[in-house]
């Protein structure tokens, strides 16, 4: 349930800040392939954990997996401000586009070690890429917790400055918000956060899209509230869920990203259509 | 004031920018002029800071790719040409923004007067609650003037003059609209602020600027006060085409009176 709470919190203040960064209502962590840089990182310690990298994996211990994804959507994302940034200048489109490109490579790359994993390793992969809080304990827990609460404490700082950037980066710079220092602090702070939600509860998806936007039409798109309202309505979203993961086929327990994605998808289907005239795509 | 000596801007090893040389002054709007691709608003984003730029650019004495964005900020606001904006948020809001990092020392409450009667200085008075993406181009142009205005609401802090940048400030406004605007600058001048606008009407130029630099191809072809600078000669051959300049019968102005493409039609009317 903590567990619940934190990783609820994070994707949706993930998705929030990167939609703030991205001035795009669509943006998330799940979509600039960040998500897919912190599974790579993950699946390679689980598929080569026993053989290639256990003396890597002994070392870590239970720090291992959070710390590998972490490392993969750290590599993500400096792959990805260094392709797209050019004299000190982050391009929106060209981030966005070599997203989806690195996307691509590390789910090449996770398919590649998926081929070379054993049947336990399958399933743990299976239900791990699913979503699962299922897995929770307090030493995960304790690996997790202090990269969520500090990037969770970080973003009130960045409100001000993600609702300079609607009005575009130049305009931003303009009115005094130290553009790049902005976007550097977002861009680790949204893949230190993701991370650590990846390597401990695997695929949850749609709670950075959904969240934020429904909070918009709710309260307004203003960072100042909307960011911690996030974090509030993620954990409690995130809550509901697990409860009825654990509840719907009890005793066995499904999947929490099952939940996610099927109430998630059709919703945010359903925002794209309803308001497709504010979101100015 | 701000200085600019031996301007340069290029992009790639392209040359946007040669050898620009003028001050934009204190108390007065500065226009600048020029047919489109002459490198007006390349000078302007080099002036704001968006830009790598060789030679000197400087505001207040101090080199502006020195400065950071927060001390920038302080001396002057900027109207783009256009401006988007990603999230629905209100007039209020966005205009607000302009206070973001003014440093006033307002209270809430003073700013919320501010944005209002910024608001009302751009003739949108009961806009403040109505959203952004709902009003028409030439009112959303306003609302960004309001925003820039509050940046700058004092022309002068400290005993330092602050800069209105105005990207083609009118360009969008119908008739009454612009002389608001125009008026506006002209106000913020005379009370000690600076205006540097890239303008294309000729003859709210004329009215309205102190000082015009005249750019073509990334060059600046001449400066100064509107009588001694809106010249037939100079104007035909910058914006290649036949004009006739003359004066206001009731008033100082000069006066542009467009005719042409080209000489040959007005000397051979039956072609």
């Amino acid at each position: 349930m903590v567990l619940g709470i934190l990783v609820g919190a994070s994707l949706a203040v993930c998705g929030a800040t990167m939609q703030g960064l991205f001035r795009n209502p669509l943006a998330d962590p799940g979509i600039v392939g960040v998500s897919s840089g912190a599974a790579l990182g993950a699946v390679t310690m689980i598929v080569l954990g026993s053989s290639t990298l256990a003396p890597i994996a002994d070392f870590l211990g239970v720090f291992a997996l959070p710390l590998t994804a972490f490392a993969g959507a750290l590599i993500t994302t400096l792959l990805l401000y260094r392709v797209s940034t050019q004299n000190g200048k982050t391009s929106v489109a060209t981030m966005l586009l070599a997203g989806i490109a690195l996307g691509a490579l590390a789910l090449a790359l996770t398919g590649i070690l998926i081929f070379m994993a054993d049947d336990q390793q399958l399933r743990d992969l299976t239900f791990w890429n699913m979503g699962s809080l299922a897995g929770a304990t307090w030493v995960k827990i304790l690996a997790a917790a202090p990269i969520i609460i500090v990037v969770l404490l970080t973003v009130p700082f960045l409100a001000g400055g993600l609702n300079a950037m609607t009005l575009g980066e130049a305009t931003a710079r303009h009115i005094g918000i130290p553009v790049q220092g902005l976007k550097a602090c977002s861009i680790l702070v949204v893949a230190a956060a993701t991370g650590a939600s990846v390597a401990v509860s695997g695929g949850i998806g749609f709670v950075g899209i959904v969240v934020p936007h429904l909070l918009r039409l709710l309260i307004g798109p203003d960072h100042r509230y909307l960011l911690p309202a996030s974090a509030l309505l993620g954990a409690s979203l995130l809550l509901v869920a697990d409860a009825i993961a654990r509840t719907i086929v009890a005793p066995a327990e499904l999947p929490i990203g099952i939940i996610t994605a099927l109430v998630g998808a059709p919703f945010f289907l359903w925002i794209l259509l309803s308001r497709r005239g504010f979101l100015d795509l | 004031m701000i200085e600019v000596k031996n301007g340069s801007v290029h992009i790639g090893k392209k040359p946007i920018l040669l050898g620009v040389a003028f001050n934009a002054l204190p108390g007065a709007i500065t226009a600048i002029i020029g047919p489109n691709g002459s490198g007006k608003t390349t000078l302007l984003k080099a002036i704001s800071g968006d830009l790598p730029y060789g030679g000197s650019i400087r505001v207040h004495g101090r080199e502006i790719n020195a400065l950071k964005p927060w001390e920038m900020a302080a001396m002057r606001a900027v109207l783009p040409q256009s401006s988007s904006l990603s999230f629905p948020f209100t007039i209020r809001e966005v205009v607000r923004l302009g206070l973001t990092a003014g440093r006033t020392g307002a209270s809430r409450g003073q700013m919320d007067d501010i944005v209002e009667e910024a608001l009302a200085r751009v003739d949108l008075q009961g806009f403040s609650g109505r959203f952004y993406q709902e009003l028409s181009g030439g009112e959303q142009q306003r609302v960004q003037l309001a925003r820039v205005l509050c940046q700058v609401w004092h022309p002068v802090v400290d005993e330092m003059p602050r800069y209105l940048f105005l990207d083609e400030p009118i360009s969008s406004l119908d008739i009454r609209h612009q002389l608001v605007i125009l008026d506006i600058a002209r106000d913020f001048a005379q009370r000690g602020g600076g205006v540097l606008a890239i303008l294309h009407d000729l003859n709210l130029t004329a009215m309205y600027a102190d000082n015009i630099l005249v750019m073509h191809q990334g060059q600046v072809r001449d400066f100064g006060p509107p009588n001694a600078v809106l010249k037939n000669d100079l104007l035909q051959s910058v914006f290649e085409c036949n004009l006739r300049v003359s004066s206001v019968p009731a008033g100082n102005n000069a006066f542009v009176l467009p005719q042409s493409v080209t000489a040959d039609k007005i000397l051979s009317p039956n072609v």
